[in-house]
């Protein structure tokens, strides 16, 4: 009873495959192909109908033509190459039920996709779609289904062929019976069979989409359609030699005739589907087949067939059995695998947030050096003000430098011309008074001896003489009062330095100063003005010296208040004389005295104001002034190291102030002794 | 009386004869005028015991009037001659070192002559 079965389904293989010389003869040249291919996409392409020509028929050669593919691909940084090869790797692993590396087939697959995605977007569709079938060889309907939405949804984003995802469709509808919603059940699998009858690029697996409908109508008890579909299902499956399906055809069709109680049909696919199953070792459906023979020829009483199917039953179910309990392990390895792929993901994150914290702490450190740059920056702008401050400062220092040493060399030069004149203006001096004595002599001696012939121009011409002897005379003192003053200049100090009162010393020269005015114009008065300081020390200076520039300051202001007095502008005038003097403290020096002369008179002009110090420079009328007298105070003030300038009275007074800087120098006890 | 007076200055001798016109003419000064140091030694030399006073100038060329009075108060010690010391640089230095030599007295230029009458006693 056997043979016949056997030999008719030979008869039907050789039927699916037309010609297999001509399929020996295809594969030999593929194989050489391989040998030739010079260029690795050239390889791909080979390897790739290699994968096709094995397909669902001998698993091991198409999982190892897709590893190649695979391998050969990632090396030569082909992406698509890579998805393809990942693609034929899940169909073999997942037809062996190898379901945990069919699903890193499809990981692999979505990450080929991800570097697609610019080219071929909807390439992310088709993992998905495995992943929906894996989660429904688990029984996990709901990640089944959410899968399968969602690769539906990719391929529309990504402008893909809809028809492509039937599978997804027909798979649903398997859920849905399961799930015992056959409304749902028949919806999915009409659309799912509409899509694949359209199908272009996986046309082959229209199969499915026909077995799926003849399941669900054989669910709902359709069975003249169910019997339909599963024929023509048969038939698909057949055209494109995927014996897989085949079996899964002659299954559906020899339950359906069984429960139809039309058994030879039903004998006759199930032993079709048994030989097929046991040449290609599909354990579970070797276990639907047998348990169909086993029932149907308990039916017909025939107990030796029935125990011996049963037994092959037996025996399958041991083995699908073991799946499933290796299904149970894979299960679980499934799991882990999802673990294992979060714990990857957690990873990437933490490398993401490490690599997130280095650049926080990068842009930290930045903004440091940027802030330290930028406090640098600023210092060293600060530093260069400074620096140009101190040049600018340095600069008047000099200034003020050369200004001094032309004033010295000016004050030498003025002693040195005094003293060459001093000689020869002592002659004229003297001379000129013994003419003027001479002459009056000469009156004296003519008038006694009473000469006669003397006539009245002859006198008149001695007296202009005698006269002019005195003018010369005269002026020759002018002269000499000036080169005395200039002698002053080179004079070296012959007071020494003593401790002296400062507050009383100004007192005195302004005093002296307004006397000695007072006694040439007896109608002049002033009113003098003082503000001392009483925590100046005694200092330790030549009192004839700086009372001599004081005296010289107090009398050039008196002189101006009285001008100014003499010009009769303001009737409510009243000319002023103030001497202030002043402790400037700056610890932890000795810090500094400053003494101020000022009256309210004329002021001077802005412009002359750095020529008063200069010798010979004077405003006073000729023979009034010998313009020595600031220069002279000028050289003492420098003596004493102090400094000497001329302002404004200020605050919108007219007048002038002098004001002498001098170095706190207290004298100390027991200097004072000398 | 007599006086030398040393002085580089020739016009000096006019001067004098004529400040001390009526002096001269009274005989109560006789002047001797010598225009370097080593002239008025020269006269000293030749004059010895005969100059009462002398009046020198300090800065001169050749020898200095204080050499002069080095030599003079070295020289002539008995009696020695009153010498006078008259500088245009009145300064302290000058004064000091004079007197140190000896210096009888000494006067700034220019010359008071109603001052120097009196020191000479010679006031009518």
């Amino acid at each position: 009873m056997k043979l016949p079965v056997r030999y008719i389904f030979l008869i039907l293989l050789l039927a699916s495959c037309p010609d297999s010389r001509a399929q020996s003869a295809y594969l030999d040249s593929l194989r050489g192909a391989l040998g030739q291919a010079r260029d690795d996409s050239t390889r791909i392409l080979v390897l790739g109908s290699l994968v096709d020509y094995y397909g669902f028929n001998q698993f091991d050669s198409s999982l190892k033509y897709s590893d190649s593919i695979f391998n050969l691909s990632q090396r030569v940084h082909n992406p698509y190459g890579a998805y393809l090869g990942s693609l034929g790797m899940f169909h073999a692993l997942n037809c062996q039920g190898n379901y945990p590396q069919a699903l890193e087939a499809c990981f692999r697959m979505e990450e080929s996709a991800e570097k697609l995605k610019t080219t071929r977007p909807w390439l992310s569709a088709l993992p998905h779609y495995f992943m929906g079938v894996l989660y429904r060889e688990m029984s996990d309907f709901p990640h089944a289904l959410a899968q399968f939405r969602l690769a539906v949804a990719l391929q529309d984003a990504g402008h893909g062929d809809p028809t492509d995802m039937f599978g997804a469709y027909s798979h649903s509808a398997l859920i849905f019976i399961r799930l015992q919603q056959p409304d749902s059940a028949l919806w999915y699998a009409r659309k799912g069979f509409e899509l694949a009858a359209r199908s272009q690029q996986f046309r082959k697996f229209f199969c499915l989409a026909n077995l799926v409908l003849g399941t669900v109508y054989h669910a709902q008890g359709n069975d003249s359609l169910a019997r339909t579909y599963f024929q023509a299902g048969a038939e698909e499956s057949r055209r494109y030699g995927n014996l897989y399906f085949l079996a899964r055809s002659y299954n559906n069709l020899a339950s359906l005739y069984r429960s139809a109680n039309r058994l030879d049909s039903s004998i006759f696919y199930a032993r079709a589907a048994l030989a097929i199953c046991r040449q290609q070792n599909f354990s579970e459906y070797t276990v639907d087949a047998s348990s169909v023979l086993a029932g149907v020829y308990r039916d017909l009483h025939q107990p030796d067939s029935a125990l011996t199917y049963f037994q092959v039953m037996m025996a399958a179910r041991d083995s699908v059995f073991s799946q499933s309990k290796s299904q149970e392990f894979q299960r679980f390895a499934f799991a882990q695998e999802l673990r294992q792929r979060e714990i990857a993901a957690q990873r990437e994150q933490d490398r993401i947030r490490l690599r997130l914290y280095a650049l926080a702490t990068a842009l930290v450190v930045l903004l440091l050096v940027f802030f330290l740059l930028y406090r640098n920056n600023l210092q060293r702008r600060r530093a260069n003000r400074k620096l140009q401050e101190a040049y600018r400062d340095l600069q008047a220092a000099q200034d003020q430098l050369i200004q001094s040493e032309k004033m010295a060399s000016l004050g030498e030069l003025t002693a040195g011309i005094a003293h060459e004149i001093q000689n020869p203006l002592n002659f004229v001096n003297n001379f000129s008074e013994l003419n003027a004595e001479l002459l009056s002599e000469l009156g004296d001696l003519r008038r006694q001896a009473g000469q006669e012939g003397q006539t009245r121009e002859e006198a008149d011409l001695l007296r202009d003489i005698r006269e002019n002897a005195e003018k010369i005379a005269f002026h020759g003192r002018r002269a000499e009062a000036i080169v005395k003053n200039m002698m002053l200049h080179a004079r070296k100090s012959s007071g020494q330095r003593e401790a002296t009162d400062l507050n009383s010393l100004v007192l005195d020269n302004q005093r002296l100063a307004y006397n000695g005015l007072r006694a040439r114009d007896k109608s002049f008065s002033a009113t003098l003005q003082t503000d001392l300081d009483p925590a100046i020390p005694p200092q330790w200076l030549v009192p004839q010296d700086m009372g001599r520039a004081l005296l010289n300051l107090f009398g050039n202001a008196f002189y101006a208040v009285r001008e100014e007095a003499a010009r009769g502008g303001d009737p409510q005038y009243q000319p002023t004389v103030w001497a202030a003097t002043r402790m400037i403290a700056s610890p932890p020096g000795p810090g500094r005295i400053e003494i101020t002369v000022r009256d309210n008179g004329g002021g001077i002009p802005a412009g002359i104001r750095d020529k008063i110090f200069q010798p010979f420079f004077t405003t006073k009328p000729a023979g009034q002034g010998t313009g020595l007298g600031l220069s002279l105070c000028y050289d003492i003030v420098k003596s004493h190291g102090g400094e000497i300038r001329a302002e404004d009275a200020g605050g919108g007074r007219k007048g002038t102030a002098l004001i002498i800087t001098l170095p706190n120098s207290p004298a100390r006890s027991g200097m004072g002794a000398r | 009386m007599k006086i030398l007076v040393v002085d580089d200055e020739r016009d000096m001798q006019v001067l004098f004869e004529q400040r001390f016109r009526r002096e001269i003419r009274r005989g109560v000064a006789e002047f001797a005028f010598a225009n370097s140091a080593e002239e008025a030694l020269v006269y000293l030399e030749r004059h010895e015991h005969e100059a009462v006073l002398i009046l020198s100038d300090i800065n001169m060329p050749g020898m200095s009037g204080l050499e002069l009075l080095r030599e003079i108060k070295t020289r002539y010690e008995n009696p020695p001659p009153f010498v006078m010391m008259i500088t245009a640089y009145g300064d302290p230095d000058n004064y000091n070192q004079a007197m140190q030599l000896g210096a009888d007295d000494f006067l700034t230029k220019p010359i008071d002559f109603t001052v120097l009458k009196q020191k000479l006693k010679l006031e009518s």
